[in-house]
């Protein structure tokens, strides 16, 4: 879920700024010559994936793959999702402009985190260890933005209690289809002998 | 896929840079009011641009009832658990803001605004991807529409199910791993082509009269409402 424009209080939306700015300065110093194009098509895979539609139950979702994204990207990540935040608010103004610093950060904060903790688990490259860093990625990913935003939520006013517990139980069944989506996706690396990365 | 305005009434003529700046003076001021009356200090100006693209008003309306599920879901929660009042403010404030982005920033092409933003110090690396990601954006899409087709064709019914969750996966997966090739594929085509990190513009951005009128009386404006309702 992108917070939408008008929602949150001035405080948030700068402060989400400030972070969101300094995720770019560190993402884009660690990417450097081919790795530009190599981060802008995973971001634009990562984009197309994230906008179908998943069954569950009577019901569909959309995937955040924001710890997949994370997983495969490491810092790269925060330029990664800025980029693709920002189209979805030019092109189908979901999200927005004000509120892009806060939704980035949500995103790919939990994408970086996510990096950092499968990183061993993807070394070692055996089953087990994968499926365990695709349902790690998915749970960090998906638990940590929905963390941030009911947490945002609230700092609005007493009145967002109940809409921020609502946001975040939203985000159950997507991790937990997250969770099998990223396990096959890093099985399926594993199976074709691929080790993508930037 | 282009901005849903793109070249459309007065405002597309506008310099682009212009837009940006008057949209993010905007933007941030109805997004930091407390009450109603400070917001609805800008929809007439809001009404005035929209009539400037009044052969396109469906498609902004279809767009605004469309864009934001989020805003729904926060607008409906605050009338049935939350402040009704809330709702009421936040669905305007909202509302105001993606008008204000419709009507400014996609009256302009994306390469107008992504050559803007260069113009108004937005790091170059950053523009890059941004580039690369639009001109890739529609070739991975159309890669991964061929696939689900190929696996619908084959029967694959997407379920509840494990086997839909791995099928969906797949495509994914083979989805990153292509991009992932074609992109050291344009990356290798580009340093053929002696690419040095800048994308060569031909066509420059002149600031015109209309652009300063523009500039001088939406800040005027603006500068009005602040005073009137702000402080």
């Amino acid at each position: 879920m992108h917070i939408s424009e008008g929602v949150l209080p001035g405080w948030c939306l700068v402060a989400g700024w400030v972070l969101t700015a300094g995720g770019l300065y560190v993402g884009l110093k660690s990417i450097e010559g081919k790795e530009v194009p190599k981060t802008a098509l995973l971001s634009a895979a990562f984009f197309v994936a994230s906008l179908i539609h998943i069954p569950v139950g009577i019901t569909s979702v959309h995937l955040l793959l924001n710890g997949l994204a994370g997983a495969l990207l490491g810092w790269a990540v925060f330029p990664a999702l800025f980029v693709a935040l920002l189209f979805q608010a030019l092109l189908f103004q979901f999200g927005g402009i004000t509120v892009l610093g806060v939704n980035t950060f949500n995103m790919a904060f939990p994408g970086v985190v996510a990096y950092y903790a499968v990183k061993h688990l993807l070394k070692m490259r055996s089953r087990t260890s994968l499926i365990t860093a695709g349902v790690v990625a998915a749970v960090i990913g998906v638990f940590l933005s929905a963390a941030f935003l009911s947490l945002e939520l609230v700092s609005v006013g007493s009145s967002f209690t109940e809409t921020a517990k609502l946001a975040f139980l939203a985000h159950v069944p997507v991790a937990v289809v997250e969770s099998f989506v990223n396990a096959f996706v890093f099985l399926y690396f594993k199976k074709s002998d691929i080790q993508l990365g930037v | 896929m282009e901005t849903p305005l793109s070249g459309e009434g007065l405002l597309s003529r506008l310099d682009p840079r212009a837009k940006i700046l008057i949209f993010l003076i905007l933007s941030w001021t109805v997004a930091l009011a407390d009450n109603l009356l400070q917001v609805s200090a800008f929809i007439p100006l809001v009404l005035f641009f929209s009539f400037t693209v009044y052969r396109k008003l469906i498609t902004v309306f279809k767009l605004l009832l469309f864009a934001d599920l989020f805003l729904l879901f926060v607008v409906i929660t605050q009338v049935l658990m939350g402040s009704p009042y809330m709702g009421i403010l936040v669905f305007f404030k909202s509302t105001v803001i993606v008008f204000l982005s419709l009507l400014l920033l996609t009256t302009s092409s994306v390469f107008d605004i992504l050559h803007a933003l260069h113009h108004l110090k937005v790091p170059n690396k950053l523009l890059q991807l941004a580039f690369f990601f639009y001109r890739y954006l529609f070739t991975v899409k159309e890669q991964f529409q061929l696939a689900d087709k190929s696996a619908k064709s084959r029967g694959f019914t997407p379920r509840t199910d494990i086997n839909t969750y791995r099928t969906y996966a797949y495509l994914m997966a083979n989805l990153l791993v292509k991009s992932y090739f074609k992109s050291e594929r344009v990356y290798e085509a580009l340093i053929s082509r002696g690419f040095n990190g800048h994308f060569p513009v031909y066509r420059h951005f002149k600031f015109k009269s209309l652009d300063f009128a523009f500039m001088f009386l939406t800040t005027l404006y603006w500068g009005a409402a602040v005073w009137k309702f702000y402080l």
